[in-house]
């Protein structure tokens, strides 16, 4: 009876191990989901970076600069995490930019259609896009964020 | 059951002059002691005709116990805790879909139990052993009151398993979701329950 009991306890807790291995990935798989999340934090940073630089651009005074703007004097020294290479930042019109990245993992793009996500995915590729594109190669429908 | 020392003592001095175990039963029943407690006093003494009175083995304790059993049970605890955590983070990912996905949560738990599931298997089988050559380790009190501690804590998950589930129908949020980890709480519990009882039922008819 013990000696069952032991042996069906030891399965239950080997299939977990094994179920949660088949989930959350291995070592390398949960090193790559890091890398997807710092990029994603850095694209959201570049973003608020190069939203203040249109803000700027606007109000060529700089007096009237958003308070967000602090601490963005400087263009942050962001580089993808795994290659080092720069992100990708592709102005889509006088108002309009994207910043982006290739991401590793399928987690960020699972979660990217949710309310708090700030990224649109296309492929492995993700973005931070804001404004309004006004050029032929400016989506519709990605206004993620907006000007309050 | 521990005996009281006057008792004891009376018993060990009824039997050393020559007093029939009956005769002391109906001394000890007139004067007020309950049944179980009159068999217990009996009990501690060996039934021989030798003199002094023999006592028989009593619940020993000793620190090299409380190390082993308190590392025993408190490795199985914990590990219990992750495991109906982890069986719980699967169940989220599987019909939560609406959450965020973090694995953190599944990766920890699977952490405690590489370390604690070869732990405790380790110890558990290394006691077995030893109990199996030397029985007097069944006396161990420390290893009884953590068998105790355990029936108790798992007793006690089984029941809060079943308020919240009364509870969880009782409010219309009785869904699928809640039904598989309220059963993950009582198979865990259920079966350490049942490894222990089982083990102390040993123990005693040892």
């Amino acid at each position: 009876m013990n000696r069952l009991l032991l042996v069906v306890l030891l399965a239950i807790v080997g299939g977990g191990l094994i179920a949660g291995f088949m989930v959350a990935g291995g070592p390398g798989y949960a090193r790559m989901e890091r890398y997807d999340n710092e990029r994603a934090a850095d694209l959201r940073t570049l973003g608020d970076y190069h939203r203040c630089l249109l803000e700027r651009e606007e109000d060529s005074e700089g007096s009237n600069a958003p308070r967000y703007c602090s601490g963005f004097e400087q263009a942050p020294e962001l580089t993808d995490p795994a290659s080092g290479a720069p992100y990708r930042f592709t102005r889509l019109g006088p108002q309009a930019f994207k910043v982006c990245a290739t991401f590793q993992t399928e987690a960020l793009r699972e979660a990217s259609d949710r309310r708090y996500s700030q990224l649109v995915f296309e492929g492995d590729e993700g973005c931070v896009i804001y404004g309004q594109g006004t050029g032929a190669e400016a989506p519709d429908a990605t206004l993620k964020w907006t000007t309050e | 059951m521990a005996v009281n020392k006057q008792l004891s003592r009376f018993v060990r001095d009824a039997l050393s002059s020559g007093k029939t175990r009956a005769e002391i039963s109906q001394a000890l029943t007139d004067s007020g002691w309950s049944p179980s407690e009159v068999a217990d006093a009996l009990d501690a003494w060996a039934e021989t005709r030798f003199s002094p009175p023999v006592p028989r083995p009593q619940a020993t304790v000793s620190a090299r116990d409380f190390f082993i059993y308190a590392l025993t049970f408190g490795v199985m605890i914990f590990g219990a805790v992750y495991l109906v955590q982890l069986f719980h983070a699967l169940i989220d990912l599987w019909l939560d879909t609406d959450s965020y996905r973090w694995p953190g949560r599944i990766r920890w738990s699977m952490a405690v139990l590489i370390v604690t599931t070869p732990v405790y298997l380790w110890l558990t089988l290394r006691e077995r052993g030893k109990l199996a050559d030397d029985p007097a380790l069944y006396r161990s009190a420390i290893r009884r009151w953590l068998m105790y501690l355990t029936l108790l804590l798992s007793a006690a998950a089984l029941l809060g398993d079943g308020v919240a589930v009364i509870y969880a129908f009782l409010s219309g949020d009785f869904t699928l979701q809640f039904f598989l980890k309220a059963l993950v709480v009582a198979v865990i519990a259920g079966l350490i329950f049942l490894f222990y009882l089982a083990d102390i039922r040993k123990g005693d008819a040892a």
